[in-house]
């Protein structure tokens, strides 16, 4: 597709979904509206967690932690040092972090980004020096990490209580618009001269490294780029819930983009988007498995058959349909 | 491969249907007046589905008997479980307030999730009742948000009053930095110790999950206090009086409702539990009210077994909330605002754990006493009531 | 200098329940170079077992041993069948059976949460054991358990036995073999599944074993506890020397040092006592990658 083509495509594509957002807005109970703002989050999430996964092949765990250093980046940097020093409940606030303060929410957005990039560096270099598959346990342990420095220096964090009244910054619309951007962003990294060069990286290692690729580089500026992104969306998460703590951040999160990047197929950016539609409303629908009150055949609901059910749907996608839905191609690839 | 494309094909296309469908679905629904839902926001399933399911099974209770409004309008209660997790918890008051169009929430339960809703609840105006979630930031600044329980200040100045006043003048502490709950008690009984003249020989800490805690143990030996207060919650605070006991420290254990799972403590401890010491909302066998009575009794009929304080804390809660709905029926006047109104100045009403008076200004409760229990022989000794 | 040997006695029983987990963890790793998620799984599985044949079933202590054990062994041999075998079968890349792994793990988790909900009304719960084993010893001013005594024993004795059967045993010869070269293995005319198969059902039994011991310690079990555990078996694992059996059960030893001692000597950085496998994890990724028993996987296995 000629520059101008695509331009005009992005262009059209833009403000059709932004049209889309504002009707939208307008029209919608506050409940779906949540569920959508949340959508958009995870989606954002998905997108960036299969750069590293999909695109380059390489398993990692790393989601959480990551999208909880971005939400309390954010946090810390929103809230006005008057603000904090009243919602550091356990302890007194470092000075620097008391002090510190941005009130631009588009830019405490992207120093978020940065600074998870930043920690994503340091993490890649013991990683991607040995043996790929450590990356998998090296980025669980790294979110568990994460946790318990939370969880053990309140005054940088105010430990297992968090930290609420953070500004709700991340409406419907903003949290739309940021999605749209970083999809546009993803989609021109996997289909750059970086994208190919890590989809070779994930088809064939040896033969990308006997054809010049930089393979520690590629890796590394895929988990570089979607730690990114994840720190941002963590960001977004803050604000529009309101309140963060350590718990919050677990191995859920992590495995629910899993099941979430799988079941669009690895490596495929419009099947993260459906994907992520599919399994947060699905999760919504699907409340109905752990209520007592439903029944199906003749059989109950009962509370936790529902995240039953769902490592069932992983399994079984992966035995009998592991390319997910769309594979690796893109929706518009379909024909082929 | 084949095969492969037909079955992604048919997916797809099953899967815009549902989203459509699901946005479809999604619309301002309209409401038949002659019911009115009340919201009931718990963690049902989850690592402390137990709790929930307990205040569950006490709100059902009450439920059963007082389920009608004067006029003949019958109450709906509909449940929904947040998982403990904070988007779940978001989502769910979120689909109970505009899906639902519930008049009133009671939940959710815990502070970490209470105060997550605190900004969705002064949104939409809906008048919130935590049954049981005891950090003061629940309720500070707002509205809407009114809590049906005592608070941390609360507990941990009661420890350490009690602590004090039967001569233990020097104490360790040991708390579970990952808990919410129990640093807030740690923090107001630190406070409260000291300023009564009591000496603190160290704060250590554990982490939940935590199994083993010999190291913790060593130190505090070393430091040969005259009490030791854990406001950790039972799973870690049996196995730690076991490892205590066994360890010789003779010296007696005070801590907060999160021990108050006697059973629990019992089954990890064994005899080590006997003498521990802990402060509680509520006790079956000392109903301090008629209601309190009756409750106990449909209780232990419908289960078969003594309610807990999660039980009676979520009854409370469904009372604070019967009474103002009960009180603008009689006004004509069902709506949010009346019923926020009701409950925030609810006076005296009648409940299972005492009779409760909520301040308008702080959305706390006043006058709510507490209870000392000890561990004996695998039940739960009452030793005083303590009215602040 | 008592409160350091009771510390390492306490940090030998730890070390050795990490090590009957890691020696799981190795071995499956060595024939299908796969990282089980599920294997620490395996060791909830058999702690919640044996408590669900006890309070359901009200089977005496060690027959509900017994039976958990075997029935491990099949979940495990059960989850290779129907999970991991198929991929294989189809050649499926590497990620794809390490997600199935996961999907494996949360499944275990969510079911064990989902019946110990429902048959026993919480997730939550206290193991019970013969008390005998709680029952004291004092030697020289150092008090410890009985079971404190045991398992380092008996976890020494599973790996002479695990030892034996890898090298004086035809299915033993057959495991190191598929280790070394798994397509040759095939076309030597094995049957490698039935022998990948046994890998599998020894690697779960011995987590149960590991599972149960430390239930009898910690009686406080949960359907997420083989989560961590699992993970810091696997770095116990990677710590030894991933590959050998040996190897595993002195990261075991290692990291229950490293946990107990740490911890009892800097009080002040017992909140990060769950850290230290992962630090210790880096450290050796970072300076001697195959770790202690440093196996070169072109060469020797096991």
């Amino acid at each position: 597709m000629s520059a101008k083509k695509y331009f005009s495509l992005i262009a059209l594509i833009t403000v059709l979904y932004v049209a889309f957002l504002f009707l939208t807005n307008a029209s919608l109970d506050f409940y779906t509206i949540t569920v959508l703002s949340n959508i958009y989050i995870f989606v954002i999430l998905a997108v960036s967690y299969n750069l590293i996964n999909g695109v380059t092949g390489q398993f990692s765990l790393e989601p959480n932690g990551f999208v909880a250093i971005g939400a309390y980046v954010t946090a810390l940097l929103i809230l006005t040092p008057g603000e904090k020093l009243d919602a550091f409940t356990l302890a007194k606030p470092l000075d620097f972090i008391a002090a510190i303060h941005i009130g631009n929410p588009y830019l405490v957005l992207v120093i978020s980004g940065v600074v998870s990039s930043l920690v994503a560096l340091t993490l890649a270099f013991p990683v991607f020096r040995v043996r790929g598959d450590y990356l998998a346990i090296v980025t669980l342990g790294f979110g568990l990490i994460i946790r318990f420095i939370l969880i053990n220096n309140p005054q940088i964090s105010n430990g297992s209580s968090g930290i609420s009244g953070i500004d709700d910054f991340a409406n419907y619309i903003m949290v739309g618009v940021v999605a749209l951007i970083t999809v546009i962003l993803v989609y021109n990294i996997v289909y750059s001269k970086f994208g190919r060069a890590m989809k070779a990286v994930r088809d064939d290692e040896d033969a990308a490294l006997a054809m010049g690729v930089n393979t520690m580089k590629i890796k590394t500026l895929a988990f570089v780029s979607s730690a990114f992104f994840e720190g941002m969306a963590g960001g977004l998460l803050a604000s529009s819930i309101g309140s963060i703590s350590p718990d919050q951040f677990s191995f859920m999160l992590t495995f629910q983009l899993l099941v979430i990047i799988v079941l669009g197929g690895l490596g495929s950016i419009s099947g993260s988007i459906i994907a992520t539609f599919l399994v947060m409303g699905g999760m919504e629908i699907l409340r109905v498995l752990d209520d007592r009150n439903f029944e199906f055949l003749g059989l109950h609901g009962v509370p936790g058959l529902r995240m039953v059910v769902f490592s069932v749907l992983l399994i079984v996608i992966m035995i009998f349909a592991r390319r997910g839905l769309l594979g690796d191609k893109e929706i518009w690839e379909l024909k082929k | 491969m084949e095969k492969g494309v037909w079955m992604r094909k048919f997916v797809s296309i099953v899967a815009a249907a549902s989203l459509v469908a699901f946005i479809a679905g999604c619309g301002k629904k309209e409401e038949k007046q002659k019911e009115i839902k009340v919201g009931i926001l718990q963690p049902l399933t989850g690592p402390i589905a137990n709790f929930g399911q307990k205040t569950l099974d006490g709100i059902k209770v009450v439920y059963d008997k007082y389920n009608t409004l004067p006029d003949g309008t019958k109450i709906k209660l509909v449940e929904v479980d947040n998982q403990f997790d904070k988007v779940q918890n978001v989502n769910g008051y979120q689909r109970l307030v505009s899906k639902e169009s519930v008049i009133a929430v009671e939940g959710p339960l815990a502070s970490s999730m209470a105060k997550a809703v605190k900004r969705f609840a002064e949104k939409s105006k809906t008048p919130t009742v935590v049954q049981i979630a005891t950090n003061p930031d629940v309720t500070k600044n707002t509205k809407y948000m009114t809590r049906a329980c005592f608070t941390d200040d609360f507990q941990g100045k009661v420890g350490a009053v009690y602590a004090i006043k039967n001569g233990y003048k020097k104490a360790v502490i040991l708390f579970d930095a990952a808990q919410d709950y129990s640093t807030g008690l740690k923090k107001e009984f630190e406070k409260e110790y000291k300023k009564d003249g009591g000496k603190i020989l160290a704060v250590l800490h554990i982490n939940t999950g935590d199994k083993d805690f010999n190291a913790q143990i060593a130190q505090i030996k070393k430091l040969n206090p005259d009490i030791i207060y854990a406001p950790i919650y039972a799973p870690e605070g049996g196995l730690f009086v076991k490892q205590l006991r066994e360890n010789g420290v003779k010296a007696p254990v005070l801590g907060g409702d999160g021990l108050a799972d006697v059973s629990q403590m019992t089954k990890l401890a064994g005899k080590a539990a006997n003498g521990v010491m802990f402060t509680d909302h509520f006790d079956a066998k000392k109903p301090p009210t008629n209601l309190s009575k009756e409750f106990i009794k449909e209780f232990e009929n419908k289960y078969h077994r003594a309610p807990s304080a999660f039980a009676a804390t979520g009854a409370d809660g469904y009372i604070l909330i019967y009474n103002a709905l009960k009180t603008c029926d009689k006004k004509h006047d069902l709506t949010k605002e009346c019923v926020n109104y009701e409950i925030r100045h609810a006076k005296n009403v009648e409940a299972v754990t005492g009779n409760l008076t909520i301040d308008p200004k702080t959305g706390n409760p006043i006058n709510k006493p507490a209870v000392i229990k000890k561990i004996e022989g695998e039940k739960a000794v009452f030793v005083e009531l303590v009215q602040p | 200098m008592e409160f350091f040997i009771q510390q390492l006695i306490n940090a030998f029983s730890l070390g050795s329940m990490y090590a009957l987990i890691a020696i799981g963890y190795t071995m499956v790793y060595g024939v299908l170079r796969l990282i089980n998620f599920a294997h620490g799984d395996f060791m909830m599985v058999g702690a919640f077992l044996v408590y669900l044949f006890i309070a359901l079933l009200n089977l005496n202590f060690f027959v509900a041993v017994g039976f958990s054990i075997v029935l491990t062994a099949l979940i495990g041999v059960l989850s290779y069948k129907v999970a991991y075998k198929p991929l294989l079968d189809k050649d499926a890349p590497k990620i794809s059976l390490l997600i199935t792994a996961i999907g494996i793990s949360f499944f275990l988790e969510s079911l064990f949460n989902l019946l110990s909900n429902q048959l026993v009304g919480e997730n939550t719960l206290a193991f019970m054991a013969p008390s005998f084993f709680s029952n004291r010893i004092e030697i020289g001013g150092v008090g410890f358990s009985v079971l404190n005594a045991i398992v380092p024993v008996l976890t020494l004795l599973i790996l002479g036995g695990v030892l034996f059967i890898l090298y004086k045993t035809k299915i033993g010869i057959a495991i190191r073999a598929l280790a070394f070269d798994i397509s040759t293995v095939k076309l030597m005319g094995i049957d490698s599944n039935k022998i990948i198969a046994f890998v599998f059902a020894l690697g779960a039994s011995l987590a149960a074993v590991g599972g149960i011991l430390y239930a009898i310690a910690y009686p406080s079990i949960s359907p997420y506890m083989g989560l961590m555990i699992g993970l810091k078996a696997f770095a116990a694992a990677v710590v030894g020397g991933i590959g050998s059996v040996t190897g595993a059960v002195i990261g075991g030893f290692i990291l229950g040092i490293v946990e107990i001692l740490i911890p009892g000597f800097f009080p002040s950085l017992g909140g990060y006592k769950d850290a230290f496998a992962f630090i210790l994890l880096i450290f050796v990724l970072l300076f001697k990658p195959t770790g202690i028993m440093g196996i070169d996987f072109e060469k020797k296995r096991f």
